[in-house]
């Protein structure tokens, strides 16, 4: 009887455990894609991205970047050196663990300036643009 | 750049919309397998065009950008499947094509 019992508690331990090792490999954070394929304007100038006012990244034109982002409210926006204040014009998203956001960059023309700005974009258009960029690695370090 | 120019939509190869600038369209659909492009003008779609193939579900909105990209010769047009979040900022500043010139 003491052997069953014995047998009984252990199982359930095994299958604790292995509940916990499942909650475990859940992912905590979510990717981010951070994609550059703007054309020929401003084709020299690196972007920085910014997330919540810290730089994250540099970013040539035809690039992309993938970020491991911790979920919460973040404000995604860039700059560049003579536009070091842009805001206004930050996408504001709500990061869900698990999940995968594509972030296009893209430069509209206006009259007399030029804006810069996140396109949040799907996997289905951001695979041929992933296609046509090369993958920036470590963009963050100076 | 090209903002006197009313682009032409396709849906499946039919010219479904001429979308001036700052403009949206607003189309129904069966569900299935569609594909999707853009001009600069014209009735005909482009054969050697690069298409977006979404499979659409019923009651589902999808939301497709016309979007410019400057080369060094000439803006290359395409359309880009953004999301709801990204398209709800766009509708402030956008008024809807009521005929689309068809």
């Amino acid at each position: 009887m003491k052997k069953a019992i014995a047998f009984i508690v252990a199982g359930i331990l095994i299958s604790s455990t292995i509940v916990a090792q499942a909650d475990t490999a859940k992912p905590a954070t979510a990717k981010v894609y951070f994609i550059r394929e703007t054309g020929f304007v401003g084709s020299l100038i690196n972007f920085r991205a910014k997330i919540n006012d810290s730089v994250v990244c540099k970013m040539s034109n035809k690039r992309y970047s993938i970020h491991d982002i911790a979920p919460g409210n973040y404000t995604f926006y860039l700059t560049t050196w003579d536009m070091p204040k842009n805001k206004k014009n930050g996408l504001e998203l709500e990061v869900e663990a698990g999940k995968t956001y594509y972030l296009r960059m893209v430069i509209k023309q206006k009259f007399f300036e030029n804006i810069i700005y996140y396109q949040e974009i799907t996997e289905n258009s951001a695979a041929p643009l992933l296609a046509k960029c090369k993958l920036e690695e470590n963009c963050g370090a100076d | 750049m090209m903002g006197l120019t009313a682009f032409s939509a396709f849906i499946d190869d039919s010219l479904a919309c001429h979308v001036h600038n700052n403009r949206f369209s607003v189309h129904t659909l069966a569900p299935g397998l569609h594909k999707f492009s853009a001009r600069a003008d014209g009735k005909k779609q482009k054969k050697n065009i690069q298409t977006v193939d979404i499979n659409l579900k019923a009651g589902e909105k999808y939301y497709l950008v016309i979007d410019v990209v400057d080369r060094y010769f000439a803006g290359s047009i395409s359309l880009i499947e953004v999301t709801y979040n990204t398209a709800k900022k766009m509708f402030v500043t956008l008024k809807e094509e009521t005929d689309c010139g068809l």
